[in-house]
């Protein structure tokens, strides 16, 4: 015999999730997560698990504000259809009614988020590199789902009209996508990393990660305290002292996080080749060896008669190497064919410690594009220059070159 | 009806002052918003996609779906036939004239704006024929919202599936779009007559 009469919470929450709105709109976004899954292909991802993770997180921008709009819209309904004011007539109703009704969305989009990792890794080369701290993009994923789902349900609670769950929606939108594209001030603040394509040799900021993370938790118990607060507000307390750790928590790891939306990896196995010219990359990059030491052998004999000395040892960044003093470059993912020149032409331009796009530096480069393959660069002096015998060209070049190693 | 009683029914509503407010909004957000805030660049997608067309198309598109729950939806299941092309006609009236008026006041491209707006509301009448008004807004925004983030192969194409939100709609864009609505309208004006379900209000 059960203690109080009450059919148990799962149940609840699984008639709630089988019925109405959640199953309608929820199997809308599962299929939407199919379709996309299915239109992905291991082509259009780096190899390794960190890509096709981000992948996935990227599109959180929309699957995350559907969530909270698919919770809003159910939320509206139970309200509307006067079900939680018969909830409301049990001791805690609203919050247990409203908590089985965020739970019962939050399934449906976690659903959608699950069909759509698996079929992206499915599709992926999981072949390459994997570290733990990659799987906190996964994480990163589910909380902002049930985070998104539990500020549809407040919102469908405080406001419930027929707008407001396409307005929720859209503005977990704006919202989502502003914190990842702004720069400045709210730079950190990204709950989803759109621009970072994963190479070999990177690796997630974990501790960047987590601070995102903790402010997407802090977000979605921020919700569950209002929504506690409806119905109880001395019982929101614990929700509120949550949110707060989570949002104090979030703040001091974004900020004491290292610079940079990435980190390099430090450890992995070399792939050498070449033997005029010498190249290590990643072993997980050994099939663009090949290619990239044939843009690099290009790339040198353009550079070398101007420059006077050009680099002969090359390294992937960070590989661990016993070539002396490789000068890095980066390597294009298999994808990108016609990458390997302009990469190649970049490794030849000594960086030290300028910026890389400093004028200089961004000259001496389509010069060497320019000796390569004539006509190619926009800017109509750096054609002339291009043009001048080779003895004009050095005597154009040294004072850049000079300046290059000023910095 | 006279015919100046016959317009004024397309204007009375609840929603119609909603609509109105709404226009304004985004109206004055597109005139004075610029000057107050700089929007983000969209890196990846550039020119293609503009926040304009993007936000006031859609949005254009689901404020005239409010349109369609006037007077009550399930009026219509016993209503004569002209309150029925009475829902169609406000909802179809405010997804042309929305593009038309926002982008004649202010910025914007009017094709541009008006073939977002006509997908998006076709999308919306073809859910809500199956599923219900109140589920109407997903799958379309969900359309909207994925084609602006995914929508550009690289920074100058658009990819197929994507072409609702193109800056400079081709005439294929337009037709499809307005075909969308069309097929939207005749779908919801038939479905009206459906005995209504939990789902279908």
């Amino acid at each position: 015999m059960r203690a109080r009469g009450r059919s148990p919470l799962w149940r609840l929450i699984l008639v709630d999730a089988t019925s109405g709105v959640p199953l309608v709109a929820g199997s809308i976004g599962v299929a939407a997560a199919l379709l996309s899954g299915s239109v992905i292909t291991g082509a259009m991802l780096l190899p390794g698990w960190a890509d096709p993770l981000n992948a996935v997180l990227s599109t959180c921008l929309v699957l995350c504000p559907f969530a909270s709009g698919l919770a809003a819209t159910h939320a509206i309904w139970l309200r509307r259809s006067g079900l939680t004011d018969l909830a409301v007539t049990a001791p805690d109703g609203l919050w247990r009614a409203q908590g089985v009704a965020a739970t019962a969305s939050a399934i449906w989009a976690l659903l959608a988020y699950g069909c759509l990792t698996a079929m992206v890794l499915l599709a992926s080369n999981l072949e390459g590199p994997f570290t733990p701290s990659m799987l906190l993009l996964l994480a990163q994923g589910a909380v902002l789902m049930m985070a998104g789902s539990t500020i549809g349900t407040l919102a469908g609670n405080v406001v419930p009209r027929t707008w407001t769950a396409p307005l929720t929606a859209t503005v977990m939108f704006i919202v989502l996508n502003v914190l990842d594209r702004t720069d400045g001030a709210l730079d950190r603040y990204s709950m989803t990393f759109t621009f970072i394509f994963y190479q070999n040799n990177l690796v997630p900021n974990a501790a960047l990660l987590l601070g995102a993370i903790f402010l997407a938790a802090a977000a979605g118990t921020a919700a569950c305290t209002a929504l506690r607060a409806m119905s109880n507000w001395p019982r929101a307390l614990p929700w509120g002292v949550l949110a707060a750790v989570f949002l104090s928590g979030g703040v001091a790891a974004t900020q004491l996080a290292p610079p940079g939306d990435v980190e390099f990896r430090t450890s992995g196995d070399a792939a050498c080749a070449g033997s005029s010219i010498q190249l290590c990359v990643f072993s997980e990059s050994s099939p663009q060896l090949q290619p990239m030491l044939g843009a690099l052998k290009k790339a040198r004999d353009a550079a070398q008669p101007v420059f006077g000395e050009a680099p002969r040892a090359f390294r992937e960044p960070l590989v661990p190497t016993d070539l002396s003093n490789p000068a890095p470059v980066s390597i294009p993912p298999n994808s990108e064919r016609f990458g390997y020149l302009g990469r190649a032409v970049e490794a030849m331009v000594p960086t030290g410690k300028c910026s890389p796009l400093l004028s200089e530096r961004q000259d001496l480069m389509s010069l060497v594009y320019e000796r390569l393959q004539p006509n190619s660069v926009d800017s109509a002096e750096m054609r002339r220059v291009a043009r001048l015998p080779t003895a004009e060209q050095i005597v154009w070049a040294r004072p850049r070159l000079e300046r290059m190693k000023e910095c | 009806m006279t015919r100046p009683r016959r317009l004024m029914a397309l204007m009375r509503g609840w929603y119609v002052p909603a609509v109105a407010v709404g226009w304004t909004v985004l109206l004055v957000a597109n005139l004075v918003g610029p000057q107050l805030v700089v929007l983000p660049g969209v890196a990846a997608t550039s020119q293609i996609p503009t926040p304009f067309v993007f936000f006031v198309g859609g949005l254009i598109a689901l404020l005239s779906l409010l349109l369609a729950t006037e007077p009550c939806p399930e009026v219509f299941v016993t209503s004569p036939l002209h309150s029925r092309l009475l829902n169609v006609s406000r909802v179809t009236v405010a997804v042309m004239l929305g593009p038309l008026l926002l982008t004649s006041i202010g910025p914007g491209d009017t094709a541009a704006t008006l073939s977002t707006s006509m997908a998006v509301a076709g999308e919306g009448l073809l859910t809500a024929s199956a599923l219900g008004l109140r589920l109407a807004w997903l799958p379309p925004l969900l359309h909207l919202t994925a084609a602006g983030s995914f929508g550009a192969a690289t920074p100058d194409t658009l990819r197929p599936w994507a072409w609702l939100i193109s800056a400079s709609p081709s005439a294929a864009a337009l037709t499809l779009s307005a075909a969308l609505l069309a097929a939207g309208g005749v779908v919801w004006f038939l479905a009206m007559t459906r005995r209504p379900s939990g789902l279908t209000v």
